[in-house]
C-alpha cells in the first residue's frame, strides 16, 4: 500500500436537514487500496455522508476532491462515472426483473450503437460475479422468488459489476450468516489487492477490527476521531463513539420478575414456524435473529398484524384470538414498529394526534374530541418522557428520532399497555436518546410492565435484556438467560 | 430415446424464448390465454359466425383504435405512469386532419399526416413536463389536459368535414388481399416492435425500472425524468395515429371522436396484466386482452344484447380484470 | 439552534396553512366582482346578482357541493370515487321509473338513497375486501351504474314529477331560501364538524398521511374507507334526486362527467389525491369557484367548450401552484 496517495478527500462536509444538523464539518480521507472504517451509532452521520459522495444528497458546505481534482457530484450518475459504487443499507432490489437486471440496473450491458441489450453476455458476466462471491443463484431468477440474504448478495454483485475505485458498503453484513460474511471479507482482501478503496460501515466492532485499515468514529454529526485499527482497541472505540461510559450507557436494574403475562404456544403464521414462549410481568425478553430470520413476522403475528395459522396466544392466562392491531391493543399490547417513519408515525400530524392515535375513543364522551382533554394527556407525556418538542401542536416530522421514538412509545404508554413489543427501537437515534429509551424500558419494567425487544445490536441486546431467545429461519434456535450469553453464542445460533 | 428428449426440450427452450420476449416478466398471460380460449369455445358453440373471418376482422376492425392507443398507455403504465387524455389527443389529431384536408389538394396528404402525429407527440410532450417538471401526479395532470384538449376539438364543431382523402381512406378499412385488416397488420406490427424495444433496449429496461422503483432508478443514475417524457410522447404518437385512423372508419372528423376511449383502452391494459402503478406488464396480454374485449363486444352484437347492456357489461369486465389484478397480487398481503 | 429552526419550520408550514384556503377565497371574491361587473356592462344591468340568476346557480351548486364535501372526506383517506356521475344517472332514471308507477314519493326518496348506499357497499368491497386501486375499479363502476340507468329507462328521459321530488330541488325554505341550498349548509356544516372536531374525522386524517401506522395504532382502515364509500355513495344519490328535482326530468345522461367537476372542485379546494390533507371549507371555495366561473362563462355567452378548455386548464395551474409553493417551502428550510 503507498503512502500518500489519497483516492478521495472529503473536507469540512456540512449537512443540514430540518431541524437537524446531520452533519458539521467532516472531513475524512482514504487512500488506494485500503479499507477504512466508519464507526458510529446509529445517528451519527455515517449515512448522510456516504449518501453525499454518493450523488444523492447535495451538501451544504465543503469539498470534494477525488484523485485530488476537485470533484462537484450533483447526482448518482456522476458518482458513478467516477468510479464510486455504494452498496446501501436498505435493500434496493426491484422486485420485478431477474436477477441479471438488478445487478446491470441502470447499464445493462450493450452491444452496437443501437443500445441493444446484450443478454447472453449479462447473464454470463452475472454468473461470473456470483461464482466470484461463492453463491449458486440463477441469474435469470426473479428477485421476487429470492430470500432476504440472497437479495443481499445480489445488492454486492450489483456493486462489484463495474470497476469500483472506491466501494462504500453502508452494513453489508446485516443480513449475512458467518459463512456469509467470511466470503465477503475474502472478496474484500482481493478487491484490496487489486487497488480498489474500501470505505466499511459497521456498528459490529468485531468486524471492524478485523477487515479495516484505519477507522474513522463520528458521533452526532461530528467526526471524534481517525484512528489506526492496529493501534486502538475496543474500549477506546466505544468510549470514542458512545462519548460515555459504557455502564452508563446500558443502565441495568433489578427488576423482580412475577408471574406469566403472556404466552404463546406453537404459533405459527406467514414466517414464522413453532413459536413458543412465556413472556413474564416486569421482565424484558429480547429476540436476536439476522435481517430475515422471522423476527419481524412475529412481531407482526403477535400484534394481530400477520394472520395466525395455528397456535395459540393467551393473555394473563385468557385465550385470545390475534385477528387485528386493534385486538392487541384492548388487549393492553403495544407495538413500537421497526420503521418509525413508514410503520409508527403519521409524520404530517402533530406530536398530540400522534401520541392519542392508538386511543382516540378516550378523548372526549362524545363523538366529538376534546381538545382540552387531548392537550392535557400529550403535554402530560411530553413532560414525563421528557420530549424534545417546541410544543404538542409541532409536526413530528420536524422532530429528531428519538424523540419521534419517544412519541410512539408515549401513545402506548396512553392507551395503558402492559406488554410492549418494541422493534430495533433504537435504531436511527443519538446516543442520549438511546440512553433514556433503555431508562423508560426499565421504570415501564418496575411500574409492571413486560417487553419484548427485538434487536440486532449485540452489545444492547446483551446488556438490556433478560434473557435472549435467537431466531433464524423463522424457529426459535436457542434460548440464553443473561448470564450465559455471549456475542458468540448468538450469533451462531442466529445462523443455525 | 435421449436425442428425442433432448430435441423436445431444444423445441421447448426455442419457443420459451420466443414467448419471453413478449412477456417479459411473470405475468398472468398463460391464464388470459386459457381465458380466451374458453370464452372463444363458449361463442364458437352458441354462434355459427363466431369462428368465421368476417367476425375476426370484425373485432379488429372495431378494436384497431383501442389497440393503438393501448400500445402507448401500456408503456406509460410500466414506468408507473398514467394517461388518460388519450381520447382527447386522437379526437383532436383526428379533427385538425379532417379540417385540415376538407379542401382537396390544398394540404398534401403527407404534411397532414405528419401535422397529426407531430400534434399528437407535442400534447404528449406536455402531459410529460407537467407530470416530471411540476411533479402534478398523472392522473390529475390527464384529467385537465383530457377536459382541455377536448375543449379544443369544439373549436371545428360547426364544420362537420367529411373525408373523401383516398389515403385517409384506405388507412383504417383496406384489406390485404381481401383477408386481413390493414388496422390488424399496425397493431401486430406495433405490439411487436414495441415488445422488442422493451426487451433488447436500453430504453426499454430502465421503463421496467422506473416503474418497479423510481427512486432505485435515481440512484442508478438513469434519467427518469427524460424516459417518462419520451413514454408520454410515444402515448401521445400513438393516440394521434389511431385518431386517424378513427376518421378514416367513421369517414368523417367530429370533436367527439375517441370521447371515453380511455375506459375501453385501460380495462383492456388492465386486464392485460399491465400493473396499476408500474413495473409489470407484456404486449402479449395486452394483445389477448384486446381480443377477448373484442370478442365479447362482438359477440353481444351478433348475440343482440341491447346497447345499453353492453355499456353494463364493460364497466363489470374492468371491474372484474382489475379485482383478478388485485387477487393475483395478494401475496403483498393487504392489511389495511 | 435546533429550537430555533423548529420554531421557523412551524411558521412557515402555518403560513402555507392558511393561505391556501384564503387564496382561493380572493380569487372567488376577484372572480364575482368581475362578473358582476361585466354582467352590469354587457346588460345594462345587474344580472349576475339577480334572483334570476343566482337561484338556480345555487341550486346547482348545492347538489355538486354536497357530493364534493362527502367526497373530500374520501379523498383524504386516499381513496376515490369516480363513479358519482353514474350514480347520479341510475339514481335519476331509477327515481323516475318508480314514480311512473305510482310509488309514493317519500319512498321513493327512501329506496334511490338505499340503492345509493348498496352502490357504495359494492365500491367500498371491492375497493377494501379486494384490495383494488379505486381509481379503476370506480371508472368500472361508473359505467356500470350508467349502463343500468340506460336499461331502467330505455334510454329516454322521463318526466319526474311528485311534490316529495319536486320539493327537494325547487321547493323553498321562508320563501326565498332553496331547500337545496339549506341541504347543502347542513351537509358542510355536519362534515366540517366530523372532519375538524370528532374522533372519526382524526382517524380519517390520520388514514390518509399513514395508514400503516393508522392501522398498526388499532384504528379499522378498512372499516372507515368501506363507511365512506357508503356515505360517498347516499350523497351521490341525494345528488341525483336533486338534480332529477330541478330538471323535472329522470334520464341516464344525468351526471355525465360530474365525477371531473366534482374531482376537480375538491382537488381545486386543496385535498391531495394522495390523502392526508384536505379541508371542508377548501372543497367550498372550490365548488364556488367553479361554479361561478362556469355560471359567470356561460352569462358572457362563452362557448360550452372555451369553459371545458379553461376549466382544464384552471385545474392544472392551481394543483401546479399548490406543487411549486409546497416545494419551495421545504426547499426553504
Amino acid at each position: 500500500m503507498t503512502e500518500n496517495n489519497i483516492v478521495l478527500k472529503m473536507e469540512n462536509i456540512t449537512k443540514h436537514f430540518p431541524g437537524v444538523l446531520a452533519l458539521d464539518n467532516v472531513s475524512i480521507d482514504l487512500k488506494k487500496g485500503e479499507v477504512l472504517g466508519i464507526l458510529g451509532e446509529n445517528g451519527a452521520g455515517k449515512s448522510t455522508l456516504i449518501k453525499i459522495l454518493a450523488g444523492n444528497y447535495i451538501k451544504d458546505d465543503g469539498e470534494i476532491f477525488i484523485d485530488g481534482q476537485k470533484f462537484e457530484i450533483k447526482n448518482p450518475g456522476e458518482a458513478m462515472a467516477s468510479g464510486i459504487r455504494v452498496i446501501y443499507q436498505e435493500l434496493n432490489t426491484l422486485n420485478n426483473l431477474t436477477v441479471a437486471e438488478n445487478i446491470f440496473i441502470g447499464e445493462q450491458l450493450v452491444k452496437t450503437r443501437l443500445k441493444i441489450v446484450d443478454w447472453k453476455s449479462m447473464v454470463r458476466k452475472s454468473k461470473m460475479i456470483l461464482d466470484s462471491l461463492n453463491v449458486s443463484l440463477n441469474p435469470k431468477a426473479v428477485m421476487e422468488d429470492l430470500s432476504v440474504s440472497e437479495k443481499q448478495v445480489v445488492e454486492i454483485a450489483k456493486a462489484l459489476s463495474k470497476e469500483a475505485k472506491i466501494l462504500v458498503m453502508d452494513e453489508p453484513t446485516a443480513a449475512l450468516s458467518e459463512d456469509d460474511t467470511r466470503s465477503l471479507f475474502r472478496i474484500i482482501s482481493t478487491l484490496k489487492e487489486k487497488g480498489v478503496s474500501i470505505i466499511y460501515i459497521s456498528h459490529r466492532l468485531k468486524e471492524i477490527f478485523e477487515i479495516t485499515d484505519r477507522v474513522t468514529v463520528l458521533r452526532d454529526g461530528k467526526k471524534v476521531k481517525t484512528l489506526v485499527t492496529s493501534e486502538t482497541n475496543t474500549n477506546e472505540l466505544v468510549s470514542l463513539m458512545v462519548g460515555r461510559d459504557i455502564k452508563e450507557m446500558y443502565p441495568k436494574r433489578e427488576v423482580p420478575v412475577t408471574d406469566v403475562v403472556m404466552e404463546v404456544k406453537d404459533l405459527n403464521a406467514s414466517g414464522i414456524k413453532n413459536i413458543s414462549f412465556a413472556l413474564k410481568k416486569g421482565e424484558i425478553l429480547g429476540i436476536f435473529g439476522l435481517l430475515g430470520s422471522g423476527r419481524t413476522a412475529l412481531v407482526k403475528a403477535l400484534f394481530g398484524a400477520n394472520p395466525v395459522k395455528s397456535g395459540e396466544i393467551f393473555i394473563k392466562g385468557e385465550k385470545v384470538i390475534m385477528k387485528s392491531p386493534r385486538k392487541a391493543r384492548d388487549n393492553k399490547i403495544g407495538l413500537v414498529p421497526l420503521d418509525r417513519k413508514m410503520e409508527g408515525l403519521a409524520l404530517a400530524l402533530g406530536v398530540k394526534e400522534n401520541i392519542t392515535l392508538a386511543n382516540i375513543n378516550e378523548l372526549g364522551k362524545s363523538f366529538l374530541i376534546n381538545k382540552k382533554t387531548e392537550t392535557l394527556k400529550a403535554e402530560k407525556w411530553v413532560e414525563d418522557l421528557s420530549i424534545k418538542t417546541p410544543g404538542v401542536n409541532t409536526e413530528v416530522n420536524s422532530l429528531s428520532g428519538g424523540n419521534q421514538q419517544k412519541v410512539v412509545l408515549a401513545r402506548w404508554l396512553e392507551s395503558g399497555s402492559e406488554i410492549i413489543i418494541l422493534n430495533e427501537p433504537t435504531r436511527g437515534i443519538d446516543v442520549g436518546a438511546k440512553i433514556e429509551i433503555y431508562k423508560l424500558m426499565q421504570d415501564l419494567c418496575e411500574k409492571g410492565a413486560a417487553i419484548i425487544m427485538i434487536s440486532s445490536e449485540l452489545p444492547e441486546i446483551l446488556s438490556i435484556a433478560d434473557r435472549i431467545i435467537v431466531m433464524s429461519k423463522g424457529r426459535f434456535t436457542d434460548e440464553y438467560t443473561k448470564k450465559e450469553a455471549t456475542e458468540e453464542k448468538l450469533l451462531s445460533a442466529a445462523c443455525l | 430415446m435421449n436425442n428425442l428428449e433432448a430435441k423436445n426440450s431444444k423445441g421447448k427452450n426455442v419457443f420459451k424464448r420466443v414467448f419471453g420476449i413478449f412477456t417479459q416478466t411473470k405475468t398472468p398471460t398463460p391464464s388470459l390465454i386459457i381465458l380466451y380460449i374458453i370464452m372463444a369455445v363458449i361463442f364458437a358453440v352458441s354462434n355459427d359466425n363466431f369462428l368465421t373471418i368476417v367476425n375476426f376482422k370484425g373485432i379488429f376492425n372495431n378494436f384497431a383504435v383501442y389497440g393503438i392507443m393501448a400500445a402507448g398507455i401500456t408503456i406509460v403504465m410500466i414506468a408507473g405512469g398514467f394517461d388518460l387524455s388519450i381520447g382527447s389527443i386522437a379526437g383532436l389529431a383526428g379533427i385538425v386532419s379532417a379540417v385540415l384536408l376538407m379542401k382537396e389538394g390544398a394540404v398534401p396528404t403527407p404534411v397532414v399526416v405528419i401535422l397529426a402525429l407531430v400534434m399528437g407527440g407535442l400534447l404528449g410532450l406536455i402531459n410529460g413536463l407537467i407530470i416530471t417538471k411540476v411533479g402534478i401526479n398523472p392522473i390529475i395532470t390527464t384529467l385537465g389536459t383530457l377536459a382541455t384538449i377536448r375543449g379544443i376539438c369544439y373549436f371545428w364543431a360547426k364544420l362537420n368535414p367529411r373525408i373523401y382523402n383516398d389515403f385517409i381512406e384506405n388507412l383504417g378499412r383496406k384489406f390485404l388481399g381481401n383477408v386481413i385488416p390493414y388496422t390488424t397488420i399496425y397493431i401486430v406490427v406495433i405490439f411487436v416492435i414495441l415488445s422488442l424495444i422493451l426487451k433488447f433496449t436500453r430504453f426499454g429496461r430502465d421503463i421496467y425500472t422506473i416503474g418497479g422503483n423510481e427512486n432505485l432508478a435515481r440512484l442508478a443514475g438513469i434519467k427518469v425524468d427524460r424516459i417518462k417524457i419520451i413514454t408520454y410522447i410515444i402515448s401521445g404518437l400513438f393516440a394521434a395515429f389511431a385518431g386517424l385512423v378513427l376518421i378514416s372508419q367513421l369517414g368523417s372528423g367530429r370533436p367527439e371522436y375517441g370521447d371515453g376511449a380511455e375506459l375501453e383502452v385501460l380495462t383492456i391494459v388492465v386486464l392485460g396484466g399491465v400493473a396499476v402503478g408500474g413495473g409489470k406488464g407484456n404486449f402479449l396480454g395486452v394483445f389477448i386482452a384486446l381480443l377477448i374485449i373484442g370478442s365479447i363486444s362482438n359477440g353481444m352484437v351478433m348475440m343482440d344484447v341491447p346497447v345499453y347492456l353492453r355499456m353494463v357489461v364493460k364497466g363489470a369486465l374492468l371491474v372484474f380484470a382489475i379485482s383478478l389484478d388485485a387477487i393475483r397480487n395478494r401475496r403483498r398481503l393487504q392489511l389495511y | 439552534m435546533a429550537e430555533t429552526s423548529f420554531q421557523e419550520l412551524k411558521k412557515e408550514r402555518k403560513k402555507v396553512g392558511i393561505s391556501n384556503t384564503l387564496m382561493l377565497f380572493i380569487v372567488l371574491v376577484i372572480m364575482i366582482a368581475f362578473f358582476g361587473i361585466t354582467s352590469q356592462i354587457k346588460f345594462d344591468q345587474q344580472f349576475f346578482f339577480s334572483i334570476l340568476n343566482l337561484i338556480p346557480m345555487l341550486s346547482n351548486i348545492s347538489y355538486i357541493g354536497i357530493i364534493a364535501c362527502i367526497l373530500t372526506m374520501l379523498l383524504i383517506t386516499g381513496e376515490i370515487d369516480f363513479s358519482i356521475g353514474g350514480n347520479i344517472g341510475l339514481t335519476s332514471c331509477l327515481a323516475a321509473l318508480l314514480l311512473s308507477k305510482g310509488i309514493n314519493g317519500g319512498l321513493v326518496v327512501l329506496i334511490c338513497l338505499a340503492a345509493g348506499i348498496l352502490m357504495g357497499v359494492f365500491n367500498g368491497f371491492i375497493v377494501t375486501r379486494l384490495g383494488v386501486n379505486s381509481i379503476i375499479a370506480t371508472i368500472g363502476t361508473m359505467s356500470i351504474w350508467r349502463g343500468i340507468g340506460y336499461t331502467l329507462s330505455n334510454g329516454e328521459s322521463m318526466l319526474a314529477f311528485n311534490p316529495v321530488i319536486d320539493y327537494l330541488g325547487r321547493g323553498t325554505i321562508f320563501r326565498y331560501i332553496p331547500f337545496p341550498i339549506v341541504l347543502f349548509i347542513i351537509v358542510i356544516i355536519i362534515t366540517y364538524i366530523i372532519m375538524n372536531r370528532s374522533k372519526i374525522g382524526r382517524r380519517i386524517y390520520a388514514i390518509g398521511v399513514n395508514p400503516m401506522a393508522s392501522y398498526l395504532s388499532g384504528t379499522n382502515v378498512k372499516g372507515i374507507k368501506f363507511l365512506l364509500f357508503i356515505f360517498c355513495g347516499a350523497a351521490a344519490s341525494l345528488g341525483g334526486l336533486i338534480l332529477t328535482s330541478l330538471s323535472a326530468v329522470g334520464m341516464p345522461q344525468h351526471g355525465q362527467g360530474l365525477e371531473l367537476t366534482v374531482v376537480s372542485a375538491v382537488i381545486l379546494g386543496g385535498t391531495a389525491l394522495s390523502g392526508g390533507k384536505g379541508q371542508i371549507l377548501g372543497t367550498l371555495a372550490g365548488v364556488l369557484i367553479l361554479s361561478v366561473l362556469y355560471n359567470g362563462l356561460t352569462m358572457l355567452n362563452i362557448m360550452y367548450f372555451y369553459i371545458q378548455i379553461i376549466r382544464g386548464i384552471v385545474l392544472i395551474l392551481v394543483v401546479a401552484t399548490y406543487e411549486i409553493r409546497q416545494s419551495r417551502a421545504l426547499r426553504r428550510v
